[in-house]
Formats: structure tokens, C-alpha cells, sequence
């Protein structure tokens, strides 16, 4: 996505605005808001080429730093994720920069945190019932729903990790849905704005407007920008088009489309009652915080 | 280092490169040509930490506003390029310093991807991120970003006949109204998946590192020579259709796609200039016929991408 101008800010230097979720949690669906915004709200093409806010690649990674990432350990590489972001937010042009992460808010093995604050405006966290997500998360790694519920509950969860092929992304570490969900509203060094995919349902307006509003973009985007955009976004445009020319960041093994309910309560009917006890055993702290119990 | 290995000279991009210790990524300077001095010579002893005065750093590199430049891997070695001399502009001196414990093929591994990158720069070569074949007696590039399968392509059309030329660096020049290309590396450096995609005996299979991934492997090469363009491809992964997609590339597209392809922009930004760039790629653009590749990022449709491409140059022959 082309970085979105904003106010000025009273810090030096451009500011990363971070969309961070655990994967199939509505992240996309944000995205597509906010690139509808960006376009005055223009009718989204699905696969516009967003080299900005999608996840970053090991192009990103060479762009900057000039060294061969294949060349390079995971540890080397892990490293200087950190100096990777400042290094890309002392080359904006721009003021904002929207870049969507998987990660949990993690820290290098030095202690550094891997978003530094110093470039964070802040990261808009987007959540979704643990139930639901199982359940998508399913069809979209062509995986039954045992195995998305185990991983799910995986502390050491990495996605775009392999030792046998060489990954696009740079790897993500997620550990489990309720160790992500922590690192990020109580250990992130930055503000944070929880967005919970469930209200973005019955109003995506509205939580599109907090998203603007967070970001510092209000006084370029009105309620009624938001309007447009949310309108233009809307799930069933986004499944619409996906049916008619695919989606390309759909992954291969999907047997669905990937914007496929977008409903919630689906895990709530459908998960049998042993994975649903599980889901809640293994996350019920956080899914109480977060109003899912 | 483990042990000495007795001194080579190679044959890198068309220049000749003196090693102090064996390199098997790359082709044996040709006897024949053996009054030729070497313009790139390698040797062992030590380097600065760091740049007093760089003017372009990452974590791993530091260029010199004197055109210095030092590529630092701690586990494995820093290589100093020095400036250059002011009556031997073109010849330049690589001085490695290995990490203790580092493996020989560790430090081949950087010195054939990222330092090799900023030697061609300072030679003015500009190298473009691309792999290179040759397929009766003509060039193909096939050039992408990082991790879209340009290695990999060019090892399954070396399974079908075309003969290796260069991994991940590809150089051109003109030569009497000419694009030619030349060969390089007579290594792809290709992952487990890959090699077991392409049945590669498992002893064929070299480390890059330890425990990683990545494998140098040796493949059918072109001999060491310069070769005119049968055409270049321009992959782009991700795409939305099933089935792979050959597509013409035509006009200011091409040109922006191939300024995108550059090797190291910002690093060969601070040692050539723009006006040259400018022009080389402009006589690229005009001169070799370009596609564009569009496939998914996946290894299901190798076999039909090495199809379509075997059907391009049997229309283009």
C-alpha cells in the first residue's frame, strides 16, 4: 500500500503504523479499508500490487542491507530485524508507514525489541475469536481442525520458517494465539489499539474511523471517508472479486477462497466439544480479556 | 580454515581472479589466455573493523566515499575490498579475514553472492539479479527478486538441455552493437526441495553453510566465454491464475523492470553514475527481447514453465 500522508508529526523522521494479528483474524480485511482510503475510496482491486503493507520479504531485507539473505543463518537474520525497520523508516518518503506483521511483538536475543519504538507510531491490534480463527485458519492452510487448534496452542509457533525451501517472507514468530495476543497489548513498547474482527462486523465504519483516528489521520480522513471505504471493502466485494480473477496471496494449499464467511460464531457451531474444551483450556485467560467467554 | 589449498585463477564474469585457495563455484581460467593478468586477486590477512568513512552501511556492509568496502559476517570472515590505486583502477584486491573455525566453502559462499555483487559495481559491470543459461550457443536471463525461483528455473532448464551460465548475478555488455552476457558461476545454489523436485543426487548436494538450507550444486556449464542474448524473463510470482503465463515486455515497462532488477542498486549507485546505468539499461531494453514469467510461488508449475519457455525459443529460433 502507498504510505498514507498525515499530520505532521512533532517527531523526526517517518513512523511505522503497524497492522498486527495472529493470521486469519481480519488483518486483510483492514488492509483493504485502508487502501480503499488511500484511493479516496475507490473500488479496491484485491490484487493491487502492495509491495508496502504486506509482510516483509526477504526483497526488503536485500533492498536495505545490500547482503544475500539466502546466505545468511535465521539468527543472523533475526538479529537485525530491528535495524531492518529503522533502516526502512529513515528511507521514507512518507510519514506513515502501514506495514502488516503476523509476529508476536518479540524481542532479538540482545533484548531489542524487533519494532523499535522510535519508529512505531503504534500498532493497531486486530483480534478474532480463537474459535473462528481454528476454523479458518483450517481451510486456509488445507489443515483439519485438530492440527489448527494444536498449532494455535504452540508456543513455538514460527510461520515462513523452513530449512527446506527458501521462503519469500522473512519468518514470523507467533507462538500460541494467547501468547500473541499478550505480547502485543501488554508487552509492546508503543500504544496500541485493539480492534476486535467481531465489531468490525457489525460496524466496520466505526472501527475503521478508531483505526484513522489512532494512526493520527483524521483530519485527512472524515467519518465519511471512512463510510466510503469500509463500503467500498465490503466482505462480500472482496469475496466477489476473489471468485471472478483469484486472490494472489491466497496460499496453494487452500482448498477455499480466502475471503471465504467472514462471519463470526462459525467455530462456536461447528467445532466439535472436545476442540472447543481445548480452545478454552488453552486460552481462556486471554479469551475472558477479551470479552470471548 | 581448516587448510591451505593450493592457489587457482578463475574465471569470474570474463575477468581473471587469482584465489589463494580453491573456489568450486567458478570455471578455470582458460590456458589459453594465460598472459592475461589477473584483475582480481584474493588473499588472506587482515582487515579494518569497520570504515572510518563510509558512506553507504548496512549491518553486513560499508562502503567508502574512496570506493572501499567491507562485507562483514561475523561467523564466517570480513572482506576488505581496498581502494582503489590510482594507476590500477581496474584491478581490484579482495582481502579476506576468516572467522576462526570458519569453513572454506563458508567464505566462497559470500564471495561468489554478496562481495561478488560489489566487485562487479566497482568494475562498472553492473550486474543484474538474474540466473543465466545457455541453449544452443545463445543466453537466456531469467531474473526476479529474492526467493522467486531464478535459481531454480535455471537448474530445471538444465535438466532439459541448456547448460549453466551464472547463479543470481548475470553481467552484460555491448560488444560491436551487441548485448552479450558472460558466463559466471558453474554452481546453483538451490534448496532441499528443489533438489529433491529435480532428483539431484544427494552427493552432489555441497553446503553453503553449516546446517543450512541452501546447497551449492554443480550443473552442465557453458564453457567460459562470452554469449549473445537469446532473450531475458522477468519472473513474477504470486500470481492469481493456475497456470503460468509468458507475456511479452515492452517499452518503459521494461526498462523500469530491468532498473528494478539491478543487483545491489544503492551500492552501485555509490560507485557508478546514474547516466551510465541509464544508458546500459536503455540498450538492454532496446536490444534483448524480454517476457515476463508470471507463475506461482510454488514448485507444481516448474515443469510447465520449462515447457513454456522450450516453446518460446523453439518460436524465436
Amino acid at each position: 500500500m502507498k504510505n498514507i500522508e498525515t499530520e505532521k508529526d512533532s517527531r523526526n523522521g517517518a513512523q511505522f503504523g503497524w497492522l498486527a494479528s495472529y493470521p486469519k483474524s481480519g488483518n486483510t480485511w483492514m488492509r483493504m479499508m485502508l487502501r480503499s482510503l488511500r484511493n479516496n475510496g475507490a473500488p479496491v482491486d484485491i490484487n493491487e500490487s502492495d509491495q508496502q503493507s504486506t509482510i516483509l520479504s526477504r526483497s526488503d531485507f536485500e533492498e536495505f542491507f545490500g547482503a544475500e539473505s539466502s546466505d545468511l543463518t535465521q539468527n543472523e537474520i533475526d538479529a537485525v530485524r530491528p535495524a531492518l525497520h529503522r533502516a526502512m523508516a529513515r528511507a521514507s518518503k512518507e510519514s506513515l508507514i502501514l506495514r502488516k506483521v503476523h509476529d508476536r511483538c518479540w524481542f532479538t536475543a540482545s533484548g531489542e525489541p524487533v519494532f523499535p519504538p522510535e519508529v512505531s507510531r503504534g500498532a493497531v491490534y486486530i483480534v478474532r475469536d480463537p474459535r473462528d480463527v481454528a476454523v479458518s485458519a483450517a481451510h486456509h492452510f488445507h489443515i483439519d481442525v485438530e492440527e489448527s487448534v494444536r498449532q494455535m496452542g504452540n508456543s513455538n509457533r514460527i510461520i515462513a520458517r523452513s530449512s527446506k525451501r527458501l521462503e519469500t517472507q522473512l519468518s514470523q514468530p507467533l507462538g500460541s494465539w494467547s501468547e500473541h495476543v499478550v505480547s502485543w497489548l501488554d508487552h509492546a513498547v508503543m500504544p496500541v489499539l485493539l480492534v476486535r474482527y467481531e465489531d468490525m462486523l457489525v460496524d466496520s465504519t466505526k472501527e475503521l474511523a478508531r483505526v484513522v483516528e489512532f494512526l493520527g489521520l483524521s483530519r485527512k480522513f472524515n467519518r465519511e471517508a471512512c463510510a466510503i471505504a469500509a463500503a467500498q471493502s465490503d466482505f462480500t466485494k472482496l469475496r466477489q472479486q476473489e471468485e471472478e480473477g483469484g486472490f494472489k496471496e491466497k496460499p496453494p494449499a487452500a482448498t477455499t477462497l480466502f475471503f471465504r464467511q467472514g462471519r463470526s460464531g462459525e467455530g462456536k457451531k461447528i467445532l466439535p466439544p472436545s476442540l472447543t474444551q481445548k480452545i478454552v483450556l488453552d486460552h481462556s485467560e486471554a479469551m475472558a480479556r477479551l470479552g470471548y467467554l | 580454515m581448516t587448510e591451505a589449498i593450493l592457489p587457482r585463477d578463475y574465471y569470474f564474469f570474463g575477468r581473471r581472479l587469482h584465489s589463494p585457495f580453491a573456489l568450486a563455484s567458478l570455471p578455470l581460467w582458460p590456458e589459453t589466455e594465460s598472459e592475461v593478468p589477473p584483475e582480481i586477486v584474493l588473499r588472506f590477512g587482515d582487515t579494518p573493523e569497520a570504515l572510518p568513512h563510509s558512506v553507504w552501511s548496512s549491518p553486513f556492509i560499508q562502503i567508502g566515499a574512496d570506493k572501499s568496502a567491507l562485507v562483514s559476517i561475523a561467523a564466517v570472515a570480513r572482506f576488505w575490498i581496498p581502494p582503489a590505486s590510482e594507476n590500477s583502477s581496474s584491478r581490484v584486491e579482495i582481502v579476506i579475514q576468516p572467522t576462526p573455525g570458519a569453513e572454506p566453502y563458508e567464505i566462497e559462499t559470500f564471495l561468489v553472492g554478496t562481495v561478488a555483487g560489489i566487485v562487479l559495481h566497482r568494475l562498472g559491470m553492473l550486474p543484474l539479479h538474474a540466473s543465466c543459461v545457455e541453449f544452443e550457443g545463445r543466453a537466456i536471463a531469467i531474473a526476479g527478486s529474492a526467493a522467486t525461483g531464478k535459481s531454480t528455473l535455471a537448474a530445471a532448464l538444465v535438466r532439459r538441455g541448456a547448460r549453466l551460465l551464472s547463479d543470481d548475478l548475470c553481467v552484460f555488455h555491448t560488444s560491436n552493437g551487441c548485448i552479450q552476457t558472460v558466463t559466471g558461476t558453474v554452481q546453483a545454489r538451490l534448496w532441499p526441495d528443489v533438489m529433491d523436485h529435480l532428483d539431484i543426487p544427494l552427493e552432489m548436494r555441497l553446503p553453503t553453510r553449516p546446517g543450512h538450507g541452501k546447497h551449492a550444486v554443480s550443473l552442465p556449464a557453458g564453457e567460459a566465454r562470452f554469449w549473445p542474448f537469446h532473450f531475458l524473463l522477468g519472473i513474477e510470482v504470486g500470481f492469481s491464475s493456475p497456470e503460468p503465463m509468458l507475456e511479452p515486455q515492452q517499452g518503459l515497462a521494461a526498462f523500469v523492470y530491468l532498473k528494478a532488477m539491478v543487483y545491489q542498486p544503492q551500492i552501485g549507485h555509490v560507485f557508478g553514475d546514474y547516466a551510465r546505468e541509464f544508458r546500459a539499461l536503455a540498450a538492454f531494453a532496446q536490444q534483448v527481447s524480454r517476457f515476463s514469467l508470471k507463475r506461482s510461488r510454488y514448485l507444481r508449475d516448474l515443469d510447465q514453465c520449462v515447457d513454456l519457455i522450450l516453446q518460446l525459443i523453439q518460436r524465436k529460433a
